[in-house]
Order: C-alpha cells, then structure tokens, then sequence
C-alpha cells in the first residue's frame, strides 16, 4: 500500500492566520481611526493623505512592506476565521471547494497588492 | 476525507443555528469571529485605495471623497470597535500560543496581557505621530 500521507497545511494558514491576528490587533485599531474617521471627517490637516505624501510613502521600500504587510496578512487573517466560522453554521460539503476559494482569494489580494505595488 | 470503503452512516447530531446564543462564551466567541469582516474589508478598502493611487491624483481624491459618506464612516466606528474587541481578545489569547517562562516560572497569562497592551500604547502613538506629523 502507497503511503497515504499527507501533510497538513494548517502550520502554513495558521502562520498567516496568526501573523494577521497579530497585525490587527496592534495596527488597525490606529489605522481605522485615522484613515476611517479622523481623515474624512476633516478633523486633521488636509494634506495628512495628500495625493503626494502617500505615493512617495508607497514608492519606498520601507512603504511597499508596510502596505503589502497591513493589506495582505489581515485577509489571511480574516478568511481563516471566515472559513471556520462555516463549520460552526453546519457546513459540511465541499470543505475542499471552499478552503481553495477562501485561500486562493487571499494569495490572488497578496499577488494583486505586490504587483501593484511593484508598478508604483 | 475519509478513504474507508464502508457503508456505515454514522449519527450527526443536528445543529441549529443558533447553537451560539446559548451562553455567553459561545456568544463571545461568535462577537470575535465577527471581527473577522471588519478586518477583511478594511484591508480590501486599502486595496481600493492602492489601485486608487496608481490610476492617478484624480482618482485618489475620489477615494478620500468617497471614504466621507455616511456609510464609510459608520462602517469605520464600528469596525474601530471591533477591533478593539479583537486586540482584547488577541491579547488574552497570545499567551496561550505563546509559552514564555523566566527563571524557573511561567510568566502569569494576565502579566502578559498587560504587557501587550503596553507595547499597544506605544505602537499606536507612534503611528498616530507619524501619519499626523
């Protein structure tokens, strides 16, 4: 008989899962209060996102790592939650299907944010 | 799955979806999966905000327009508390995936809590100087 064993990709989702925890928690609490409501609401500088000021942030290297980081690993985060969450409303067929569309969106967000940012 | 070729159909309890309105930890436990939307589509909004920046000036300042309107910045009250659930909830949770013993004592699960909220302090002063300087 073949070996029939697989090996789990849960330390690789759950790296992502945990990194994107880790990330959320600490950075956008901050993040929603300013870009979310400070910023729009008019209650700081207009120039705090002018058009220049944040494209020369993202045009830095220390800019891309930051952006590809807060816009990537939050999505990891947050479909691995989505994903489990299923289970505990009842799903039970086509797990497969739906960890390849839950996954895949996240990597497709990671490798449209890197080419983007790539681009700038 | 299973690659077993048996016939045997085991009982699965039923659940109702509901199951989580139960008691207070479930309902808990629920209020922190939850948190998982406002994470995703605020990262997706960023998205949009980064293709936003390569179509050009034009389009950027579209987003800030559209960042005012009533709906966005309601989705960003809520989603600011939600995260503050979820750092609380990380927070207490990071000590049990993260063993860490001095001398010849585990370091106590509330002390690091504290503590992470600390480094919490100082990292959101830190970026709220930079993104406001």
């Amino acid at each position: 008989m073949k070996n029939q064993y697989v090996r789990s990709n849960e330390p690789i989702v759950w790296s992502l899962f945990g990194a994107g925890g880790m990330l959320a928690a600490f950075l956008l609490p901050v993040l929603m209060l300013v870009t979310g409501i400070l910023v729009p609401m008019g209650l700081v500088g207009d120039d705090v996102f002018s058009y220049q000021r944040v494209l020369t942030f993202a045009q830095s290297w220390l800019g891309k790592l930051i952006l590809i980081a807060t816009i990537s690993l939050p999505v990891w985060h947050g479909i691995h939650r989505f994903y489990h969450g299923l289970r505990d409303f009842g799903q039970k067929k086509g797990r497969k299907l739906t960890f390849y569309f839950c996954y895949g969106f996240a990597a497709a967000i990671t490798f449209c944010t890197a080419v983007l940012l790539l681009l700038l | 799955m299973s690659n077993y070729l048996s016939k045997r159909k085991p009982y699965q309890q039923p659940l109702p979806n509901n199951w989580w309105l139960k008691n207070s930890a479930y309902r808990q436990y629920m209020a922190r999966s939850a948190t998982c939307f406002f994470v995703i589509l605020y990262a997706l909004n960023l998205f949009w905000a980064l293709t936003a920046l390569i179509a050009g000036e034009e389009v950027f300042n579209a987003w800030l327009v559209n960042q005012q309107a009533p709906f966005y910045v309601v989705f960003h009250v809520i989603g600011l508390i939600a995260m503050l659930y979820h750092s609380q909830t990380w927070f207490m949770l990071a000590p049990k995936t993260i063993y860490v013993q001095l001398g010849k004592v585990k370091v106590p699960d509330k002390k690091i809590e504290v503590i992470m909220w600390l480094v919490w302090c100082v990292v959101t002063l830190v970026v709220f100087v930079v993104l406001l300087r």
